[in-house]
């Protein structure tokens, strides 16, 4: 795959040589700019380099300054490191935008109800279209949410729902995160930034607003907070504490929403309901914002050995005296083997074809599939159905043949856990690099929001870019970078 | 606000403060070493008396000695209350509280830390003993400054205080006790040896010149006693500490009527409407084991009434 | 056979421990096999009832006091059906498959799946009787001898110790039948022998494998009986650590001591001890 560079000078303002079969957000496929892109373009043309250099500069600064800082796993000792920012936003038309948001609005209605059937009447599973052994096999699938009512059926309040394009008005979803969906700080942090480094360019383009999501974010949840709690429901976010690598995501939201940070021994159990150690005694906590795997909820029902839940928990859940968010269960619909059948999960709910379709995707648990697979390693995109982070991944097109070969025999000890998908030629976008501005791959997080009355979502999203050359890999875990993302009011 | 982050901001003003005394101590400990006013060993034991810490010292460390109390007080990482011990306390509780005090104060901390880290018995002896205690006297007023300066003067603030002023009325009493029963009962009463050790303890609190401000008159060890027990202008006295925790907490209390508060407030009456001349005349070893044994109970009822230990 | 049950369990700590909070499994329900005709459950502190994902009735109990004890007590009869009959999966929440899942205490290495496999050919000729050669092969190999292994011990360990008690030929069993692909569950609850005292399997641990067609069919590996039927069902799961009938946490409290008597017995014969010990005492 050729990577398109934007010209030879340090200036960087010679036309852009097209790359094939790659969409490039500003250039599009022949160097013409597109028209969300016009004033942007013009920015990037007629400012000198060495104010980009100072702006980068003043950038970090900002950054370290605020301490938006992210553990890399495999780093020495958990250091702490900047997430490298972009500052060229990515952008997005108002009309692309809603298309967007109509699709992501319907996958996540179509999840919700997924998961509230396959905890009650299992009707899906009964019709045929999903095999009852797929869902009742998987590990993520909690015998402990059979046929507890949540309010509002809402089981996924915060949904990370990541998004690639491949042509103009061409997005696919690839990939769900109904977890616990990370980066919204970032995608707030990277606006607040650009807007004290750039206030001209908002004056010049109208930009959507997106500092809202911690108070619509609030509203959402306390929207779903148990019946008795009516009035003014406690909301709480709950975290593992200071050695986590979102850490700093979780005291970020804890505080622009105005509510307690806690972890799991602030809180404790007793008469029905979840109470937090306080100085002015216990207070009752209604709704939590949870960033523990579920695993870790609960050590009297879950596992013994991690203590950073809330013993006593899950009694309170399933008696409906704490609403949490997400729900016990979610990942389930969001494995990388029920992704396949999103389509027809969508169908079967909804009775619609989907607005934003799926990667096309092999399973390799299927014989016919597999044989593909297996046949063309080097030309797929390799993925672990209980991975995430981008570690249990193989990239064919950039993999050795050992690799593949490891690859070959991982499908075949356990077909069930790998799915594939054809390399995507993901959009580019304009990005600062060492040799000035070159085009990088990026993807988009849309943070979806579902409370009792709806949901909602905050235009744009949080854009990742892969910062090496003709890398795929957008994961901040990995050495990705962010970018602002605009979605222009026109 | 929450019970853990009020016990991490009280147990940061308490380390802080300690990490401060007990430079304090060493500072002054060395200069009456230095000047042979006692014998160099008998004032490393006394250091070690203040700081109920000769048993402990003498398990792992043997005789009192200036290097090896030194070492024991400022950086030794198995001794809980040395200096390098408390700093990393201090930092560990505000780690945890990033939230809760404003970014300067955890720069200042971290900063400190950083410093002390890795510090060696040689980084201390190529300056002297005296810039090393002089360093974590200036670090920890910088803390206090930060706080007082750059936090909001709400319940955290309060805590903090409360940490600070329980510490250093515990630190008073211990130093007081100790001094007062080895020169005031020891030895004999030569004005000049007089003049040097008190003049010691005024130093090491920082009240040579209040004293003289206060009493213009020769030193003596009565009056030391009431400067530091009863006198309400100056900062280390007990009667200020217990008017300071006392006021801190009735904000904290919020119209509820706390034990706590009324053993500080008690006790702080004492203070209010005492005489030295009666206190020396009941004894005063007897009356700051009282003090010490007041601070605990303050501390265990706060523990209490606050922070829910459950 | 009316069955007459006294479980009490006894926690006591070397400091006070100043919160602790358990999740009780000790009600039985009544079901095809067995009626409950009366149930008590005594403790200190905060009692709620809640039921688990497992459709076991269960319990929290919470001391939020400063305490050094805390003594549970279970107690009442069950009326036990003359046969055991297979469990029909319409009397659980959960579908069958859901029990195939493993777990820490249940997983099968190596050694258990060709422990397991071994009895494959003959499970899939004749369920039912491959399931009984399955028990008898695994309490040839292992032993019950209490003291070797431990509440947390795994079916594995208990393999390669070749020893253990009911939890751990349970555990086996489960992990065997998972192993051939027959969904497989461990149930907690009371066992009642003939020898009124012998209180060592009273509380007592088996399990149940589901046969398409058939059902949920029990074995009791220890004892080597399928088909229970003097056995008072309590609570069921994955494994020990879904069924146990306490699992709980505490703060503060020092070392922990654990004292649990169980006496269970034919409630039919032990009014007639009484009785004739009553006649005794008035001729006296």
């Amino acid at each position: 795959m050729m990577v398109a560079t934007y010209g030879e000078d340090d200036n960087n303002k010679g036309e852009p040589m097209a790359a094939d079969g790659i969409f490039d957000e500003m250039y599009g496929w022949n160097g013409q700019v597109q028209p969300p892109y016009a004033k942007i373009s013009e920015w990037l043309k007629n400012t000198p380099p060495d104010v980009f250099t100072s702006k980068l500069e003043q950038a970090e600064l900002l950054f370290q300054k605020i301490g938006i800082t992210f553990n890399v796993y495999g780093s020495a000792a958990g250091t702490e490191r900047l997430i490298p920012f972009d500052i060229i936003p990515r952008i997005l038309s108002a009309r692309e935008w809603q298309k967007l948001q109509a699709g992501l609005f319907q996958r996540v209605r179509a999840l919700q109800m997924f998961l509230h059937d396959i905890y009650h009447g299992q009707e899906i599973m009964k019709a045929g279209v999903i095999p009852a052994s797929h869902i009742l096999r998987n590990e993520m699938y909690r015998p402990e949410m059979k046929d507890v009512d949540l309010p509002g059926r809402v089981y996924v309040q915060i949904a990370g729902i990541d998004v690639v394009r491949v042509a103009e008005g061409e997005f696919y979803v690839l990939e769900d995160n109904l977890r616990t969906p990370s980066g919204v700080s970032y995608m707030l942090e990277d606006r607040a930034v650009m807007m004290r480094l750039f206030p001209k360019l908002f004056q010049e383009n109208r930009v959507a607003p997106v500092d809202h999501y911690p108070a619509e974010l609030l509203r959402q949840l306390r929207s779903v907070a148990p019946e008795r709690a009516a009035g003014s429901p406690t909301v709480a976010v709950l975290t593992p504490g200071p050695y986590n690598s979102a850490y700093f995501e979780h005291a970020f939201l804890a505080e622009e929403m105005g509510v307690e940070l806690v972890e799991g021994q602030d809180l404790f159990v007793r008469d029905d309901s979840v109470w937090m150690r306080t100085t002015q005694g216990p207070r009752r906590v209604d709704v939590i914002y949870r960033r523990l795997d579920d695993d870790c909820l609960d050590p009297l029902a879950f596992n013994p050995d991690c203590l950073l839940g809330v013993p006593g928990l899950l009694s309170v859940y399933r008696n409906g005296g704490v609403t949490l968010a997400n729900a016990i269960g979610t990942g389930v619909a969001d494995d990388k083997s029920t992704y396949p059948y999103v389509p027809d999960i969508i169908k079967f709910y909804l009775g619609e074809e989907p607005i934003i379709g799926n990667v096309p995707t092999y399973r390799c648990s299927r014989d016919d599939d597999r044989a593909y697979v297996l046949e063309h390693l080097h030309e797929l995109v390799v993925k672990e159905t209980q991975g995430s982070g981008g570690y249990g991944m193989l990239v064919g097109p950039k993999s050795t043949r050992e690799e593949q070969e490891k690859f070959r025999q991982l499908i075949l000890s356990d077909p069930a856990g790998y799915i594939a998908q054809p390399t995507l030629a993901l959009s580019t976008c304009p990005t600062f690099v060492e040799e000035g501005v070159a085009p990088r791959h990026v993807d988009l997080r849309p943070f979806v929001l579902t409370g009792r009355d709806g949901m909602s979502v905050v235009p744009g999203g949080l854009t990742r870019v892969a910062l090496t050359k003709g890398s795929l890999v957008v994961n901040s875990s990995q050495g990705g970078g962010t970018k602002d993302t605009w979605v222009l009011e026109d | 606000m929450l019970s853990r982050t009020a016990e991490n901001l009280y147990w940061m003003g308490r380390y802080m403060e300690r990490a401060e005394n007990m430079a304090r101590i060493l500072d002054v400990s060395q200069r009456l070493a230095v000047q042979g006013h006692a014998t160099a060993q008998s004032e490393w034991s006394a250091v070690l008396a203040i700081l109920y810490a000769e048993d402990v010292y003498a398990d792992t460390h043997g005789e009192a000695t200036e290097e090896g109390v030194t070492r024991f007080l400022t950086l030794d990482r198995n001794n809980p209350s040395s200096i390098w011990s408390c700093i990393r306390a201090a930092r560990e509780n505000a780690r945890s509280l990033r939230a809760s005090i404003s970014v300067e104060m955890w720069e200042s901390l971290n900063t400190t830390w950083l410093a002390i880290r890795d510090m060696t018995h040689e980084d201390i002896q190529a300056k002297s003993l005296r810039e090393f205690c002089e360093w974590v006297k200036e670090r920890s007023h910088l803390f206090r400054g930060m706080a007082h300066g750059t936090m909001l003067h709400d319940a955290g603030f309060a805590f903090i205080r409360l940490g600070t002023f329980l510490e250093r009325a515990d630190n008073t009493a211990r130093l007081l006790d100790t001094k007062y029963q080895v020169l005031a009962y020891g030895g004999e009463s030569d004005s000049a040896a007089t003049y040097y050790e008190w003049g010691s303890v005024l130093r090491s609190v920082g009240a040579f010149r209040a004293y003289h401000q206060v009493y213009h008159d020769v030193i003596t060890p009565e009056r030391v006693a009431e400067l530091l027990v009863l006198r309400p202008e100056m900062p280390r006295s007990l009667r200020f500490c217990f008017d300071k925790v006392t006021e801190n907490l009735a904000t904290l209390a919020e119209g509820r009527s706390l034990e706590c508060e009324r053993l500080s407030g008690e006790f702080g009456a004492r203070l209010r409407y005492g005489r030295m001349e009666r206190i020396l005349g009941d004894g005063l070893h007897a009356f700051l084991k009282e003090v010490l044994d007041r601070v605990a109970d303050i501390g265990l009822q706060i523990s209490r009434d606050f922070l829910m230990t459950v | 056979m009316r069955v007459a049950i006294n479980h009490e369990t006894v926690y006591r700590y070397h400091a006070p421990a100043n919160y602790s909070i358990q999740y009780l499994r000790l009600t039985p329900l009544s079901g095809p096999n067995q009626r409950v005709i009366s149930w008590k459950l005594s403790t200190p502190g905060n009692l709620r009832s809640w039921t688990d994902g497992y459709g076991n009735h269960s319990h929290v109990l919470v001391v939020d006091e400063p305490h050094e004890e805390i003594r549970i007590t279970a107690m009442g009869e069950v009326e036990l059906a003359d046969s055991g009959s297979p469990l029909l999966s319409e009397h659980d929440p959960l579908p069958p498959d859901i029990f195939l899942r493993s777990t820490r205490l249940t997983e099968a290495d190596e050694r258990i799946r060709s422990f397991a496999d071994g009895f494959r050919p003959g499970v899939i000729a004749n369920a039912r009787r491959g399931l009984d050669n399955l028990m008898a092969g695994i309490r040839d190999t292992v032993d019950y001898r209490p003291g070797i292994t431990h509440a947390a011990t795994s079916a594995r360990q208990a393999l390669d110790a070749k020893a253990g008690v009911c939890q751990d030929h349970a555990h086996l069993f489960v992990s065997c039948c998972r192993s051939l692909g027959l969904p497989s569950r461990y149930v907690s609850g009371y066992l009642c022998t003939d020898d009124v005292g012998d209180d060592r399997m009273a509380s007592h641990a088996w399990a149940e494998t589901w046969v398409e067609g058939a059902g949920w069919l029990s074995y009791d590996v220890a004892n080597r009986m399928s088909n229970a039927k003097a056995h008072v069902r309590v609570a069921i799961g994955l494994d020990y650590l879904d069924a146990a009938p306490v699992r709980g946490v505490r703060k503060g409290g020092g070392n922990e001591e654990l004292d649990v008597e169980v006496k269970v017995g034919d409630a039919v014969k032990i009014q007639q001890a009484l009785k004739e010990r009553a006649q005794l005492q008035a001729q006296q």
